[in-house]
């Protein structure tokens, strides 16, 4: 098509750019344009998909009228997200972390083959300390450094039926530390789960990879699955280009259960046991000579167990009980690091005079660590062996004002941990429904980040220098104001915008105070910086025709900190502030002929301030064939724009605790193939 | 000071593409008409319909042997019927044909397996209900007041989805066995222990 006129055009414009890339981009774009060319055979395919779906799904399903077509319109009082499992099987991905990358909003950032900076409007980093991130009612926050492992969570990505991510405050209802988001991950219950699935994949960053899941059911009212998965990943370069040696590899088994223990009562039990090696860099600060890199091994292993009992009491009422232990140890230079926590959860919801939708509930958590040090080690930690105890309990009433209309939320949470005490965390919502396409909500809401154990029992001694950690650090506090509007106005287009100011104070600062002895320099942690941040967030999701799906996404932020007049710490202000300004997303889904599927995603992630990092474009591709429906092929091609690009700063500082050194992505095709029996 | 990043160059290139990039995209946007398929209410109750085959389990003496097909009938609803009969064409479940018969009178209605009454603009035919409950005939419908009338299913529409109601009196009439996982989905309810929901 117009081949020679292109290249003019393009030579004038882009005059460096290689044709090869720019044939990438015509043809993903031209075959994206394909749904012109009709396919008789749809109708039947249709009918046959929409049989072949479970009475779940169908409950799930939306009813259309003649008129409009409606859309799951979710009346969340909040910057909800959901990504569902089609969206995740047509991702192509194989980590739990990078399904995240499509989330709009979430700034998801690979530091290297092995960890990820993930976090919603601002405060990024390794340990990401305002996300707070649940698999199945399991936080998988560590409270040693207020954030999460991401290269230990994982699980069978088919087996997922949705992650929830939602941007904002959510304390209320899920705790101490969801100050700027929570992502929820569900898994499908194994009543869903249908037989067996076997899936193999390789390519050049991920060398090989298998799972196998099993399913069946003792009788109609227990079912229960289990799987097995390895997989190995390549290492990558570093912004030099040089070999990190930072392969990863990992096995991973687990499984799930789910019991009608009558007509009313059901129990839930799953586990997980795994372990991983992962290479790292960490940047050494002795000299000499001062910045050498200094090659490390990450030994990670653990355990969980949960059970939940729910019983039904009425058509508009429930309650469950949940119980948890989850077991973590981590191996490396410089700390070795087992945890064991125990945790308990009740919750009750019903219906009151038919307008008070209440929820309130009651938890406590324990968390027992020892750790070491090895003599070698910067770092010390004190009180160990430490054990962390939290008391929660909450009430929501979700207010029907005017029927379908006006609703009214209000809610409060208390919690008592071993650092601050007590936290109050209430929030206000409201939301408005003015027709069946269309609905305004607006939020007031306070939530805090407790302290975690590190910024209290830290100590690095660096030579002269001494980072120790403050008894007295007080909890991160957020007051935010949030204001969204979501609508179905034109038939198969559907928008979603949020607005948001948020107020911070008390955040965390590196303060010098009297040393001990002449010629030493110690720094203290403390919470004296204070800022605000604002931003926007458009999501559009247009269904162009029954075979194409196009999802669009753009999120603005700004994020202003100062420090408090008392404060003399120089840095916290610009480290803290390390999520880009503008990410866009384009995202398209599309069933081609032969039961063939094409999708593309394209993003643009702006520079990373006071940093390094340059802004990206990122294009990622995948084919998929299923030629029979218990067989699929897909080809998945990631970063197609470049070589190689870093996505996160070189140093992750103090939240390493010790400085790690980045590596960058690299471009990436993997084949995945997936038998269900 | 960290080390400067090699790929720079490149990808700051790529950032000026991006207006060209979008321009393409929006522009190949417009071009396929966005005409599409309507899986409307009628087609969502046939699927659940269909599905109940799947759950529910009939007292051995209704049906004549081990292949006499299992049939749907449909009162007062000929828009259903068409998506009735799409879906149900050449389907067989556990040896048995999904079959979609025409009633000409109330005798034929003791034939029917599954029977589905469109709500009837004077009421539901209390009497004819709670008959064919007792004959093992799983009787649904899409109006709340056909439980009341005796009905064992009710596929209720709410905010655009479809929520199930089980009459488990109704099923225990009917000596019809209705699998958990189907129960597990539904709003249970027993309308002879007075109001109590369960």
């Amino acid at each position: 098509m117009h081949t020679s006129l292109n290249r003019s055009i393009y030579t004038t414009w882009f005059h460096r750019i290689t044709t090869i890339k720019i044939g990438v981009v015509l043809i993903s774009l031209m075959l994206t344009c394909l749904p012109i060319f009709a396919d008789d055979s749809h109708e039947f395919h249709d009918l046959e998909r929409l049989k072949s779906l479970s009475l779940d799904d169908l409950l799930e399903l939306t009813v259309t009228s003649a008129t409009r077509k409606a859309q799951p319109l979710s009346n969340a009082a909040s910057a909800i997200y959901v990504i569902t499992q089609e969206d995740i099987r047509r991702s192509g991905v194989s980590q739990l972390p990078e399904l995240l990358r499509m989330v709009p909003g979430l700034h998801v950032a690979r530091i290297d083959s092995s960890k990820w900076a993930i976090s919603a409007r601002g405060f990024n980093g390794r340990h990401a300390n305002k996300l707070l991130v649940l698999m199945d009612g399991r936080s998988l926050y560590t409270p040693l450094y207020s954030g999460v492992y991401w290269d230990v969570q994982d699980t069978v990505l088919e087996d997922i039926e949705r992650i929830e991510v939602i941007r904002g405050p959510g304390a209320t209802l899920w705790g101490a530390n969801a100050v700027n988001g929570i992502i929820n991950i569900i898994t499908k219950s194994s009543m869903n789960t249908d037989g067996g699935l076997f899936s193999v994949s390789g390519g050049n960053e991920e060398p090989g990879s298998a799972m196998i899941r099993l399913s069946g059911n003792t009788d109609a009212d227990t079912h229960y699955r289990a799987y097995l998965k390895a997989f190995r990943r390549d290492g990558a370069v570093f912004f030099d280009g040089s070999e990190a040696e930072d392969d990863w590899d990992g096995e991973r088994l687990g499984f799930r259960s789910d019991s009608n223990l009558s007509e009313t009562d059901s129990i839930t039990i799953q586990g997980d046991l795994y372990n991983g090696t992962a290479g790292q860099n960490i940047f050494s600060p002795f000299p000499p000579p001062s910045g050498s890199i200094e090659k490390d091994t990450a030994d990670t292993s653990g355990g969980n167990l949960l059970a939940r009992w729910t019983r039904r009491l009425a058509t508009d009422s429930s309650m469950s009980l949940q119980f948890y232990y989850d077991h973590t140890n981590r191996r490396n230079a410089t700390l070795r690091e087992d945890r064991d926590t125990f945790d308990l959860d009740f919750q009750h919801d019903f219906l009151l005079n038919q307008r008070h939708a209440i929820v309130w509930g009651a938890g406590f958590r324990t968390s027992r660590d020892e750790i070491q040090t090895p003599s070698s080690s910067v770092l010390t930690l004190g009180h160990t062996p430490n054990r962390d105890n939290i008391i929660s309990a909450f009430v929501q009433d979700d207010i029907s004002l005017v029927e379908d209309r006006w609703h009214l939320i209000l809610g409060a949470k208390y919690e008592r941990n071993d650092y601050t005490d007590s936290e109050f965390q209430p929030n206000v919502r409201m939301i408005w429904t003015p027709d069946d396409f269309s609905s305004y909500w607006a939020a007031v809401s306070r939530a805090v980040r407790t302290p975690s154990r590190i910024e209290t029992d830290l100590n690095i001694q660096i030579g002269p220098i001494f980072v120790v950690g403050n008894s007295e650090f007080d909890a991160e506090k957020l007051l935010a104001y949030e204001f969204g509007y979501r609508t179905q106005a034109i038939p198969d287009l559907s928008l979603d915008i949020a607005a948001f100011y948020n107020e911070y104070d008390d955040l965390t600062t590196f303060e010098m105070i009297p040393p001990p002895f002449p010629g030493a320099t110690l720094i203290s942690l403390d919470n004296r910086m204070s800022g605000k941040s604002y931003g926007l967030e458009l999501v559009a999701n247009w269904t162009i025709t029954d075979r194409w799906q196009m999802k669009m996404s753009h999120a603005w932020l700004k994020v202003d900190l100062q420090n408090d007049s008392t404060s003399n710490d120089t840095t916290s202000t610009e480290t803290s502030d390390v999520t880009p300004e503008h990410q866009t997303q384009l995202r398209s889904q599309l069933d081609l002929p032969y039961h063939m599927e094409f999708d593309t995603t394209l993003y643009y992630v702006d520079k990373i301030p006071n940093s390094d990092i340059a802004d990206y474009t990122r294009l990622d591709m995948r084919l998929g064939w299923q030629p029979s429906p218990s067989l699929e092929v897909a080809l998945s091609l990631r970063n197609l724009m470049d070589d190689e690009h870093p996505e996160f700063i070189e140093f992750a500082g103090f939240a390493g605790p010790i400085g790690l050194k980045s590596t960058q992505v690299e471009r990436s095709a993997l084949l995945q193939l997936k038998w269900k029996f | 000071m960290p080390t400067p990043v090699t790929s720079i160059g490149a990808t700051g290139r790529w950032h000026s593409v991006m207006p060209l990039v979008m321009a393409v995209l929006l522009w190949c946007l417009p071009l396929p008409c966005a005409v599409s398929e309507q899986v409307d209410e009628d087609r969502l109750k046939a699927l659940f319909l269909y599905n109940f085959a799947n759950y529910v389990t009939w007292p051995e003496s209704t049906f004549k042997n081990q292949i006499s097909p299992i049939n749907y009938c449909l009162l007062g609803y000929s828009r259903l019927k068409a998506s009735m009969n799409e879906i149900t064409a050449n389907e067989i479940l556990n040896g048995r044909e999904l079959r979609v018969v025409s009633v000409e009178n109330e005798q034929q209605l003791s034939d029917c397996n599954i029977l589905f009454i469109h709500q009837p603009a004077a009421g539901y035919p209390t009497e004819l209900i709670q008959r064919l409950a007792s004959q093992s005939v799983l009787t649904v419908s899409d109006h709340p007041d056909f439980i009341p009338a005796g009905g064992s299913i009710v596929l209720l529409k709410k905010s655009h989805k479809i929520k199930l109601v089980v009459n488990m009196d109704a099923l225990d009439q009917g000596q019809l066995k209705v699998s958990s996982k189907l129960l597990r989905l539904a709003t249970r309810v027993r309308p002879s222990k007075e109001g109590a929901k369960q």
